[in-house]
């Protein structure tokens, strides 16, 4: 659908030879309260892992979101294991102590802000292997090149997997949420895009994470990306549907991580 | 089923047996029928009056099919025929009795002189019942600019009251608050599923081939079915039964061609008009080279042919194809089009009692191929339809009409064909046929010369038919499948469909009406996004879906003034909505099964005020229309199940068309619009997630985009006009003073600065065009013509 909004921008510009253009507008918002937004990651992998806690805020003030300081938060899992995080670091960034993530087990969140326990749940999937990591150079809708990588990830025959995709460059994770799921090529090979915020350069050290994670997370992903993506201009953009009981915005995602390091040629 | 066939022979039998009645007429009476043309080109003209002479209220309106059938008092021995834009017509009868009579009327002498107007007999706006309709001037149309230079039949109806565009330069539309799968487009009877070209751009309409085209914006006769807000009823041409003429045009971005002329003169003739856009020319030149690998255009072709095997018979074949193909690079690309077919037989059983029997095929497809990914995704939505519609024209103050309409539907929804199955395997999703049958009867009485009533029924049925797979979805989320085999019936719906129309004529130019009307709608088309698509779902009333069903009621006040040359309307309407569509969270369309768990069920209500002012003739024409109304649509799981405004909802809609004849060979036009912007939902704050700011949502549609608005300007210069031999060149410019309203508005993230903003972006500033169009006839010889 993002195409062929595109499309049809890029074919008015050709038709009337004068460009399609795009301009700042201001808008009349309507404001709501802040909200509570919890985003909670649990890994497989070496911890510590973190939930960051958070609150909205309005449109028209800054994109610095200060924590929340003073929230109770908790992972447990099926096996007994419990742990309250701590924020050693900064503000509202809270982080395991104790706690391992075991494929296979199912984790509870439990943070409390204010007085109010939001709570939810996922399960660690088994981990899916990235079979080889290609990069590749491709005019984009603007006419210019640029460099791309993708993976290939050979998806297990007959389980729903799903799947979301961060690459770091110097340490940095990519931002956004790059997922996928099977349904459409079930056991079979297939590419995904790896996601970048920056243009790749010969030379970069680019590390690709592949992270297997729980439905109910794709949902939320795949919901989020739907209405994010406001180029494809959905009818009703819509924040995710809530994960958290009583509802708050954010996610909480179990996965297991494969990875693979590249230099860019 | 047995119950629909046994009706329809109640009803022929009726018929037979009036018209057993109506062959012992009283002497007193006689029957006077026929058809009348154009004198020029052949062409038989609908909706022509045929009235006696100085006397009001006695008499008839040619049908689609230019027929006519009058009774009228024996005594009276003068009639006129009028048609706009023609000379009248005056017959003597020379003796009492029934009889036939072809007439043809010659174009109005003078056009730019001022009209002479007889008023005789106030005009058909104003005594026919049927309100809520506009019969479109088509070659008005001509004159009003549009978007390169392209005539088009469905922008123009966007500036009438209660008929809104889509979106900016869309063909699409949206009919007193309804969406755009709810309006029923007909060419030549055949359903058109796809009305656009180029993305929607262009309408699939090539104007050069239309006769007549009228809308109703509900309140629809009985004849019409199968949707809620509107019926579009396009004729195509059935071409010059004289001579041969050849026409064309070359446009900034397309050309026309079209050739019409007698088979046999004055016993049939045809007409092929053919339409390409080269506006992948102009991606050439581009400096992108990605644009110059590109791939941008259409072509549409019409032909139609008539032939008259006999008095009373006579046979039309008519058909449209057309495709667009659009590719990006080598990355992917969509061809879609249209085919329709219809083969019509008029069959005249009596001076009073016409018949038309249609076989229609219509077919949409399109083919998207995603090379990056090695798969094309194929549809298919084609029908099978026969329709015979009789007009029994029982006397001057009776008439009958009555027919049915049986439908086969096969849709095929996106297909996923990989070319690589190791990749991605073939998704074939179950295709899905539907039986629709409708049956309707309705009869239009007028008392007392003051008082029209039009009352009718449709009754429509449908169910979806084996071989298929069918899903019943349980509250818990399980999915329960069932096969059906070849012959075996899903759910079946009846749906009656009471409609009526009343009109009362204070004065002879003057009139209230008033209308109550119900709809039911069988196919649904998904699309989720703002902007309707030619690749958006169709889907059929299932056990699960329910048909939609909309109630309407309306009433107007009428008049024309000033002999006619002014005309006013006020109109106002409540519309009911049943078992709307709408779609769940992130809901996935495509490729999908059991794509009905995606959806929500709920209601919609709809009401406005339309206000029409025209000025009909003299060397200064135009309109002025404004409508203030609200559409709003209630579903269970948004906004805490109240009403919301729908996308269809537009506050104020204003359009303002303007035309003036400088000399016999100047003309030039203006229109401009006005219209609230569309409902949408903007967020109400921002968060911070997945390493960066992103908005936060509240409840739906409560923001409006900005205001729409913009001026067209346009010129036409005769540059020679000759018995056999004209040519003109035409001017317009879109948006002259380059408003730039927002096509999308997009959230974005100004790292620099650490904020965030709101980014709209614009399809069009100025947009000049310039076409040229050449016309010229040729005689044919005596004898042999070829």
């Amino acid at each position: 659908m993002k195409n062929i909004v595109r499309s049809i921008l890029i074919l008015a510009s050709a038709l009337a030879l004068n460009t399609a253009c795009t301009e700042k507008i201001d808008l009349k918002l309507k404001n709501a309260d802040p909200q509570v937004v919890i985003e909670g990651n649990l890994s497989d992998q070496p911890g510590p892992h973190y939930v960051i806690v958070t609150k909205s805020k309005r449109f028209d003030e800054n994109n610095t979101f200060a924590g929340v300081p003073d929230a109770l938060v908790v992972i447990s899992d099926d096996a007994g294991n419990t742990d309250t995080l701590t924020q050693p670091l900064v503000a509202g960034l809270y982080l395991t102590n104790t706690i391992q993530g075991v494929v296979g087990r199912r984790y509870h969140l439990q943070v409390t802000v204010e007085g109010v326990t939001y709570e939810s749940y996922s399960s660690m999937q088994p981990p899916v292997d990235i079979d080889s990591v290609l990069v590749y150079e491709e005019t984009n809708f603007q006419g210019e090149t640029e460099t791309e990588a993708e993976i290939v990830v050979r998806d297990p025959l007959g389980v729903r997997n799903c799947y979301r995709v961060v690459s770091y460059r110097h340490e940095r994770p990519s931002t956004g949420f790059n997922v996928q799921n099977d349904r459409l090529w079930d056991g079979k090979l297939r590419n995904f895009n790896v996601p970048d915020d920056d243009d790749l350069l010969a030379g970069d050290t680019l590390r690709v994470d592949l992270w297997s994670i729980d439905e109910q997370a794709h949902t939320y992903f795949d919901q989020f990306n739907s209405n994010q993506n406001n180029f494809g201009a959905p009818a009703a953009p819509a924040n995710p549907d809530p994960v958290f009981t009583p509802s708050c915005l954010g996610y909480f995602s179990a996965q297991s991580v494969t990875s693979k390091t590249i230099i860019v040629q | 089923m047995r119950h629909f066939y046994y009706l329809l022979f109640c009803l022929l039998l009726s018929a037979v047996s009036l018209q057993a009645q109506v062959n012992n007429p009283p002497p007193s009476r006689i029957t006077i029928s026929g058809t009348i043309k154009d004198g020029k080109t052949g062409e038989e003209l609908i909706g022509a009056t045929v009235f006696v002479k100085d006397t009001v209220g006695i008499g008839a309106v040619t049908n689609g099919y230019g027929f006519f059938s009058l009774t009228i008092p024996s005594s009276k021995s003068e009639l006129t025929v009028r048609y706009i834009g023609y000379d009248d017509y005056a017959i003597k009868l020379d003796s009492v009795k029934n009889q036939s009579i072809n007439v043809s009327l010659s174009p109005a002498s003078k056009v730019l002189k001022e009209v002479e107007i007889k008023a005789t007999k106030a005009d058909e706006n104003i005594t026919n019942a049927q309100m809520s309709a506009v019969k479109l001037d088509v070659k008005q149309l001509e004159k009003i600019p549009v978007l390169f230079g392209e005539k088009d039949l469905l922008k123009t109806i966007q500036l009438l009251p209660g008929i809104q565009p889509a979106s900016e330069g869309n063909s699409g539309f949206y009919v007193r608050g309804s969406s755009n799968d709810q309006n029923l487009i007909l060419l030549d009877e055949a359903p058109v599923y796809n009305a656009s070209h180029l993305l929607g751009f262009f309408s699939v309409f090539n104007n050069d081939a239309i006769k007549d085209a009228t809308v109703y914006k509900g309140n629809m006769p009985a004849e019409y079915g199968g949707r809620l807000a509107s019926v579009l009823d396009i004729r195509m041409k059935d071409g010059n039964s004289k001579e041969y003429v050849i026409g064309g045009g070359i446009g900034l971005i397309s050309s026309r061609l079209n050739i019409e002329g007698p088979i046999v003169r004055d016993k049939g003739s045809f007409i092929i008009t053919a339409r390409r856009t080269y506006a992948d020319l102009f991606l050439k030149l581009s400096k992108n080279e990605n644009l110059r690998k590109s791939i941008l255009y259409f072509y549409d072709i019409n032909a139609k042919a008539n032939y008259r095997i006999g008095p009373r018979d006579r046979i039309f074949i008519s058909g449209y194809f057309g495709q667009d193909k659009f590719g990006f690079q080598d990355r992917f690309s969509i061809v879609y089009g249209n085919a329709t077919a219809t083969a019509r037989w008029n069959h005249i059983f009596s001076d009073k009692l016409f018949s038309n029997t249609s076989f229609v095929f219509n077919d949409f497809n399109y083919t998207i191929g995603i090379n990056v990914a090695s798969i094309d995704v194929k549809s298919v939505i084609r029908d099978f339809a026969l329709k015979e519609d009789l007009d029994f024209f029982l006397n001057s103050k009776n008439k009958l009409k009555f027919g049915f309409l049986t439908t086969f539907h096969t849709i095929v929804p996106g297909q996923v064909i990989s070319q690589d199955t190791t990749r991605i395997g073939n998704i074939f999703l179950t295709k899905n046929y539907g039986w629709e049958n409708a049956v309707y009867a309705q009869h239009e009485v007028s008392l007392w010369n003051k008082v029209t009533i039009n009352y009718g029924v449709r009754l429509s049925i449908f169910s979806q038919v084996g071989p298929s797979k069918y899903f019943r979805f349980a509250e818990n989320g399980a999915i329960d499948t069932f096969q059906l085999k070849l012959g075996q019936f899903n759910k079946t719906y009846v749906n009656p469909e009471p409609r009526v129309s009343i009109s009362y004529n204070f004065f002879k130019n003057m009139s209230f009406k008033a209308a109550y009307s119900r709809n039911a709608q069988n196919l649904h088309q998904l699309s989720a996004t703002t902007t309707s698509f030619a690749t958006d779902r169709w889907v059929m009333t299932s056990n699960n879906i329910k048909p939609q069903i909309a109630d309407q009621v309306s009433a107007g006040y009428f008049v024309n003034f000033y002999k006619d040359m002014f005309e006013l309307s006020v109109e106002g309407y409540y519309k009911w909505m049943q078992n709307q569509i709408d779609y769940k969270n992130g809901a996935t369309l495509r490729a999908n099964e059991t794509v009905e768990t995606e959806l929500l069920y709920g209601v919609g209500r709809a009401y406005g005020a339309e206000f029409f002012f025209k000025k009909r003739t003299g060397k200064f024409t135009g309109w002025v229309s404004y409508t203030l109304s609200r559409s709003e649509r209630k579903f269970p799981t948004v906004n805490n199940q109240t009403w919301f405004p729908s996308r269809y909802d537009r506050t104020h809609d204003l359009s303002v068309v303007l035309m003036y004849d400088i000399t016999p060979r100047i003309n030039v036009s203006a229109t401009w619009i006005y219209y609230t912007g569309a409902a949408a939902t903007f967020l109400t704050g921002k968060y911070f997630l997945g390493g960066q700011p992103v908005p936060a949502y509240g409840d739906r549609n409560q923001d409006r985009f900005p205001a729409y608005h913009r001026l067209d300007i346009g010129a036409t210069f005769v540059l020679k006009k000759r018995k056999t031999w004209e040519h003109d060149v035409n001017i317009s410019v879109y948006n002259v003073y380059a408003r730039k309203n927002a096509y999308t508005i997009d959230f974005k993230i100004d790292s620099d600065n650490n904020t965030t903003y709101y980014e709209k972006s614009y399809l069009f500033r100025i947009v000049p065009s310039v076409t040229y169009n050449f016309k010229f006839s040729v005689q044919p010889p005596k004898k042999k013509a070829k």
